[in-house]
């Protein structure tokens, strides 16, 4: 952004920037973002209050989760916050949230070895002194699984995408409606397209991101409170989170699950009339493999194999994802996971090798 | 303008001296647009509180 700049030089004069090249030595209590962005910007005031943030990533390859319309928008839209502070304080105290269990990253004890600073002479990609934001969620899971913790559910589904709730917002925009999930929570909630989503739980949005935050924070069965705008008025709306809502997400890129899990398995949920003509219930495991790793096909596993189990468990698992889950939540490390796969009309137990 | 462009040239003079930081420079951010502190969050602040300006900071590893 800084070097191609020049389309927001008036944007930017407006503000004190700052760029971070690694993670090595950051504020954790002031900057919690998703640690598998490749870029995240905050926006705050002298004193660390954060007015807001803009960066999104929904999955490995979607360069249009962020826009130079959208950053453009959440900027101007800080700078309206900025304009109102310190009277809007209060309803921006949301946007740090608890404190982390490390003020540092070099306090985890597999990210210990890191240096404090990198040498900017080492500046180039993947040197290893250099900490990746990612590491931060390699970290929390190695430790925990040390700890032989269970991975919770808002950690391994971490700033979850407003969509796993069937609102989808324009990247283009601040945050706007652009589409609503027929029979979704965001459809319940009585939320349309084109509605500007002005405030979450109180707090100001001015991004994507922005709500993906208060999402990341918000517990299963909570309902939020939103302000939206829709045709020049202001209105009230509640965004009710279902049980489990975040297991509708996608993990299966996020490189801290590869812990768990290589990202060696590609399959998808069968369509209901498939698993009836199957003789497998609504609910059951019933996924077919479409792509495979070499160490899964070495394990006797093929494309067009329809998984029926994991880990003996036959239902509640309806995506790669809930696999990884399963396997976070149940197994240790280097453990063998049995999988039941139904090939040819028969069930064959097979095996895969967990790191 | 003629009259002013003894100064604009000494004024562009002065932005060329002025030192990069060691990190822009191995970034290669030779011409960013704006002024931005190189992985120094504390002098970013600093200034945000002279000058009363808010603060736009960007997590982005090397490319």
């Amino acid at each position: 952004m800084a070097r191609r700049g020049k389309e927001f030089a008036d944007v930017l004069e407006k503000f004190v920037c700052i760029r971070i090249v690694q993670a090595n030595s950051i504020d954790l209590t002031t900057f919690q973002f998703d640690p598998m962005l490749t870029w995240a910007v905050f926006f705050l005031h002298a004193d660390r209050t954060v007015y807001g943030r803009y960066g999104t990533r929904s999955g490995p390859n979607r360069s249009g989760d962020v826009t130079d319309a959208g950053f453009r928008k959440a900027a101007l839209a800080a700078l309206e916050l900025h304009r109102g502070y310190p009277a809007n304080r209060e309803s921006l105290r949301g946007k740090i949230g608890p404190a982390p269990r490390f003020k540092t990253p070099r306090e985890y004890p597999s990210l210990a070895h890191f240096p404090a600073e990198v040498d900017v002479r080492a500046s180039e990609r993947n040197h290893p002194s250099c900490m990746h934001c990612h590491d931060l969620q390699i970290a929390e899971f190695n430790l925990l699984r040390a700890a032989k913790e269970p991975i919770p559910t808002g950690t391994l589904w971490p700033f979850p995408m407003p969509d796993a709730l069937g609102l989808s917002l324009d990247p283009e925009e601040r945050c706007t409606v652009k589409r609503v999930a027929s029979g979704s929570a965001a459809e319940h909630g009585g939320f349309q397209v084109g509605d500007e989503l002005l405030a979450l739980e109180g707090q100001p949005l001015i991004s994507v991101a922005d709500v993906q935050w208060v999402l990341h924070g918000a517990k299963d069965g909570a309902t939020l409170a939103a302000k939206v705008r829709r045709g020049g008025t202001e209105e009230s709306r509640s965004l009710s989170l279902p049980q489990g809502w975040r297991r509708n997400g996608d993990i299966t890129w996020r490189q801290g699950t590869w812990v768990f899990f290589r990202p060696d398995l590609r399959a998808d949920p069968v369509p209901a009339e498939e698993r009836k003509r199957l003789g497998l219930g609504a609910d059951a495991v019933a996924l077919r493999i479409h792509g495979l790793g070499a160490a899964l096909e070495a394990a006797g596993f093929r494309t067009g194999d329809l998984v029926v189990a994991v880990a003996g468990r036959r239902s509640g698992i309806d995506s790669v994802s809930q696999l990884i889950e399963a396997v976070a939540q149940t197994t240790r490390p280097g453990d063998k996971l049995a999988v039941t796969i139904l090939r040819d009309g028969k069930e064959l137990p097979l095996e895969i090798a967990l790191p | 303008m003629i009259r002013f462009a003894p100064v604009l040239l000494l004024l562009g003079a002065l932005a060329q001296d002025k030192p990069l930081h060691p990190l822009q420079e191995a970034l290669s951010d030779l011409d960013p647009e704006g002024e931005w502190h190189y992985n120094n969050p504390d002098a970013g602040f600093a200034e945000a509180k002279a000058t009363g300006k808010p603060v736009l900071l960007v997590f982005r590893c090397t490319p």
